[in-house]
């Protein structure tokens, strides 16, 4: 026992992400976290939502805001209301914002929310659970100078749709249609928007990540960028002499492969994780020498998001200095978002170069 | 029961490695001291490995063997072809990855399944000669593959090199990185109703590669071949060589994807 009440829980938005990932997860924190109000621009999902939860419903974010009991809010709404949603709930003096991935949808917005959280000292933490990761972290605190010598990072990103995990995570309420359609002709628009859709959707899960292996990741080059039928990417470059290589796809199969590769002179480092939305454990690191021996983190029994919201708690109830388990500070989130927003950028302009 | 062939290594190099083979085929071969006599010739696939190959059948070879063939004159090995044919010398290669014991006995499965995928990338960690010789290898694994490359891109950083193409309707992307972390090709083939994953050792020993196979009922994994691939090439050698009918055609699609490497 925390021995505190528990922080009430906003969720700004009451779709799957609220309701197959973080009410799932508050559920293994009921001494630090409890669900104090679900709003959604769709009333009655928000009430359906809400009502399973024990929690208080609106479909107005400032009704929310004024809710004494939300200390803390979650924004899994989409992208592009993430930013004015975090800044409206860091002016309205709320304790902490957990901010869903991609935290913003344009890199002034990115600055805007990290600008509204210096200034009211409001901390935001942002939904890419793989930094959070248990097996991660462990591994991070054994890297030494790994990541100063990597010669090349691959990150391999291959799942069946969200559905499938979803309806193992939960029982969705009121989820939304899939809107599909095939595109017509490639134009300059229609490749900016699909590697943005990309990127932004699929790729940041693991780009805070690949960023810990390239120090020089603003000289990030991007020799090749191409699309996967029906859903994907296939991206190859190099920052300071290193290769990087980005693959995404969504299948219609069952199997979720997840693999973040890193390799130097003497070591391979292979991290497996497990698929979003269920509580499956954390991601599983081997790390290999040159002598053939094998050094493996993991798996733990929690994962991901369990951390994130952990991270959110210490955050409201001070981090003590040099916290190997605090939160990303604001400077490596911003950083962590423009990096998103360059490799999304170089893929999209090397694409385009590759229509003529 | 047929003789035993014999047969010898070009240098005291290979002979230990030639050993390690030919213990587990004591019926099949017997070695030989002197390469100049045997009937057959393990040769390595460094440096002019096609004319050092053509000159083993000019002195008598009936077989030659080429381990780990690596970047060479893509005419030298054409003319080792033309040659071999002509004197009906037989030529194989022990490739480290393309040669796999496991991928080849599944190779018309994974033909199959490939047909269903629409990506191909590899990923492979371990020591080259050259970025080339890294490139080859992964376009000669797409070669065994059944899988027609055509390479159009070739990236290099100081320990990286990356190959972009097609294998027909299908993309291709390769990423080899030198390291002494072991030795390994893995290779992802998407799909959206299947995906292949194959995780060739290239280590020379016998442990078997993992071959996984996923769709819509689930993951498999193939059946194990603990084999070395240079065992499975000398029982090539000795096949062809006991049926009379070498087939050389191999080599040339050597030569040709050297050009092809070479062309970037």
């Amino acid at each position: 026992m925390s021995g505190t009440k528990p922080l009430g829980v906003g969720f700004a938005g009451a779709g799957p992400v609220t309701q197959a990932i973080h009410l799932p997860t508050l559920a293994h924190l009921p001494d630090l976290f409890t669900p104090a109000c679900v709003m959604d621009v769709n009333a009655d999902l928000a009430a359906s939502v809400a009502a399973s939860a024990g929690a208080r419903h609106t479909n107005s974010l400032e009704t929310m805001l004024a809710d004494p009991s939300v200390d803390v809010v979650a924004i899994c709404s989409p992208q592009q209301f993430h930013a004015d949603q975090a800044i409206a709930a860091m002016r309205a003096g709320k304790k902490a914002v957990l901010c869903e991935k991609p935290l913003a949808n344009t890199a002034d917005e990115a600055r805007a929310i990290t600008q509204a959280s210096l200034e009211t000292g409001v901390p935001v933490i942002v939904g890419t659970m793989h930094v959070f990761d248990p097996a991660w972290r462990a591994l991070q605190e054994t890297l030494g100078d790994l990541p100063t010598r990597a010669r090349s990072i691959r990150s391999s990103i291959v799942l069946p749709m969200n559905d499938r995990f979803e309806n193992w995570a939960t029982e969705v309420t009121g989820r939304p249609e899939a809107a599909w359609s095939m595109p017509g002709q490639m134009t300059p628009d229609l490749i900016r928007q699909i590697f943005h859709g990309l990127i932004l959707g699929l790729a940041v899960h693991d780009l805070p990540l690949v960023r810990t292996f390239l120090p020089d990741w603003r000289d990030l080059e991007i020799w090749s960028a191409r699309q996967l039928q029906p859903f994907g990417y296939l991206i190859a470059g190099q920052a300071g002499g290193r290769a990087v290589q980005l693959a995404g796809t969504m299948h219609g199969h069952g199997e979720a492969y997840w693999d973040l590769d890193v390799v130097t002179d003497v070591e391979a480092l292979r991290i497996r994780f497990t698929p979003s939305y269920v509580h499956g454990g954390s991601a599983v690191a081997m790390l290999t020498d040159a002598t053939g021996a094998v050094r493996q983190i993991g798996p733990f029994d929690r994962n991901g998001y369990v951390e994130e919201w952990r991270a959110v708690h210490r955050a409201v109830r001070g981090a003590v200095h040099g916290d190997a388990h605090a939160p990303p500070d604001l400077a490596t989130i911003a950083d962590d978002f423009d990096f998103v927003m360059d490799v999304a950028a170089k893929a999209s302009e090397q694409a385009i170069g590759e229509l003529s | 029961m047929s003789l035993p062939l014999s047969i010898a290594a070009e240098s005291p190099l290979l002979q230990q490695r030639l050993a390690k083979t030919l213990a587990t085929l004591p019926q099949s071969f017997r070695a030989e001291g002197d390469a100049a006599t045997a009937k057959a010739v393990l040769i390595a696939g460094s440096g002019d490995w096609a004319t050092r190959a053509a000159l083993a059948i000019e002195t008598g070879a009936r077989a030659v063997i080429v381990t780990d063939p690596g970047i060479t004159e893509p005419d030298a090995v054409l003319a080792l072809a033309d040659r071999a044919d002509e004197a009906g010398v037989v030529v194989e290669l022990a490739e480290r990855y393309a040669g796999d014991p496991t991928l080849l006995r599944h190779r018309p499965d994974l033909i199959q399944h490939l047909a269903a995928t629409s990506t191909i990338l590899i990923s492979q960690v371990g020591d080259f000669a050259t970025p080339a010789d890294a490139a080859l290898d992964m376009v000669r694994t797409l070669r065994a593959l059944g899988q027609t490359l055509h390479v159009t891109h070739i990236w290099q950083t100081t320990h990286c090199v990356v190959v972009r193409g097609t294998a027909a309707d299908k993309l291709f992307e390769g990423i080899a990185t030198a390291s002494s972390a072991g030795t390994s090709q893995q290779i992802e083939a998407l799909g959206f109703g299947r995906t292949l994953r194959l995780s060739l050792r290239g280590d020379g020993s016998a442990r078997p590669s993992d071959l996984r196979l996923a769709n819509a009922k689930g993951e498999r994994r193939l059946p194990q071949v603990f084999e070395s691939v240079d065992r499975a090439a000398l029982l090539r050698t000795l096949t062809a060589v006991r049926n009379g009918r070498p087939e050389n055609e191999a080599l040339r699609q050597f030569a040709d994807d050297i050009a092809t490497i070479r062309s970037l």
